[in-house]
């Protein structure tokens, strides 16, 4: 029964979804975060980011489970859940935005679009405003958003022990790759 | 040479070598191999979608990080690069076991005999929930 009001629920909503609507999804896309101190190099990826585009109404959100995150040592996986991140009580990273200059970029024409997505990142549970700079190339259906950005881990209340200060960068360098399909 | 001595030598000898132990750790703490891992938890992919759906954090607190094994019908096989993600019981919205590349290469045979329809045994590693419930370092277990 539940079932069925859920259906009918999902029915109508998609009666009323106005037809030309254009939406881009992926559910695997690359992100790698690194930091680079004379003490330690850190590097870590997933290729499991969720994300999806709205290029009717320009709207892109952008969702990453922490614990997907792998790095080369081990130990440091552990510590980065456990210690600082702490993915049990967060275990996922957020990014909500909006394309600032929608009608500069067409959909239907291939070609490389430079972008600023205006938005907020909310990482351990603490929402910041973050403007990310980047390319949306358009190939036919498909569409790949590839952008580089950074993040100072203590704007999200991640705290670093003075003990491996040294050891971790400020801010860490992020890099996103995101190819999406038509929806 | 006197008893002292040879205790203050003994103690030097097996502190460095835990020193050391701790050292080599660190650089060569084993990543996790699902293969030798026992699951935690054994549950179908529905009930497992299911306590995720209704409470995203209480399931959050039980699964996420642990290795699980679940049972479902497989909706969808993709393979991107060298990865396959196999979905099951939906594609849009269902559970996404990823078979990373270093783990696919030792289940060729096993990967080509998946087939849509199919019920699929998989352990791996749950990360949580983003519009699927996601487990990934994948095994076929049957």
């Amino acid at each position: 029964m539940k079932h069925l009001f859920l259906a009918l629920i999902l029915i109508s909503a998609m009666a009323f979804k106005p037809a030309d609507e254009k939406k881009y999804l992926s559910k695997s896309g690359h992100v790698e975060f690194s930091s680079h101190t004379p003490m330690e190099d850190i590097f870590a990826q997933t290729d499991q980011a969720v994300s999806r585009i709205n290029a009717t109404t320009g709207e892109v959100d952008f969702g990453i489970l922490i614990v997907s995150f792998k790095f080369k040592n081990a130990l440091m996986e552990e510590h980065f859940n456990e210690n600082y991140i702490e993915s049990a009580k967060f275990p996922k990273a957020t990014f909500k935005g909006k394309i600032s200059n929608l009608a500069a970029i067409n959909f239907a024409k291939d070609g490389d679009y430079p972008t600023t997505i205006e938005g907020n990142m909310t990482i351990h549970g603490v929402t910041k405003p973050l403007n990310v700079k980047g390319i949306l190339r358009v190939n036919g259906t498909k569409v790949t958003a590839i952008a580089k950005f950074s993040i100072i881990p203590q704007d999200y209340g991640i705290k670093i022990p003075d003990l491996v200060k040294e050891k971790i960068a400020k801010e860490m360098a992020v890099s996103v790759n995101v190819e999406y399909s038509s929806m | 040479m006197s008893k002292k001595l040879i205790w203050i030598f003994a103690i030097l000898a097996i502190g460095g070598a835990l020193a050391a132990g701790a050292w080599w750790y660190t650089f060569h703490k084993p990543a996790l191999n699902v293969f030798d891992e026992k699951a935690v938890y054994n549950l179908s992919a529905a009930d497992l979608l299911n306590q995720f759906t209704s409470n995203e954090p209480q399931a959050d607190s039980m699964y996420v990080g642990k290795v699980i094994s679940v049972e479902g019908t497989i909706a969808a096989i993709n393979t991107i690069e060298s990865r396959v993600e196999v979905s099951l019981e939906d594609e849009m919205m269902g559970v996404i076991c990823l078979i990373d590349s270093a783990y696919a290469v030792k289940q060729i045979s096993e990967i080509k005999a998946l087939k849509s329809g199919d019920k699929v045994k998989m352990k791996g590693k749950c990360n949580g929930y983003l519009m699927d419930v996601r487990l990934d370092n994948c095994v076929i277990e049957k």
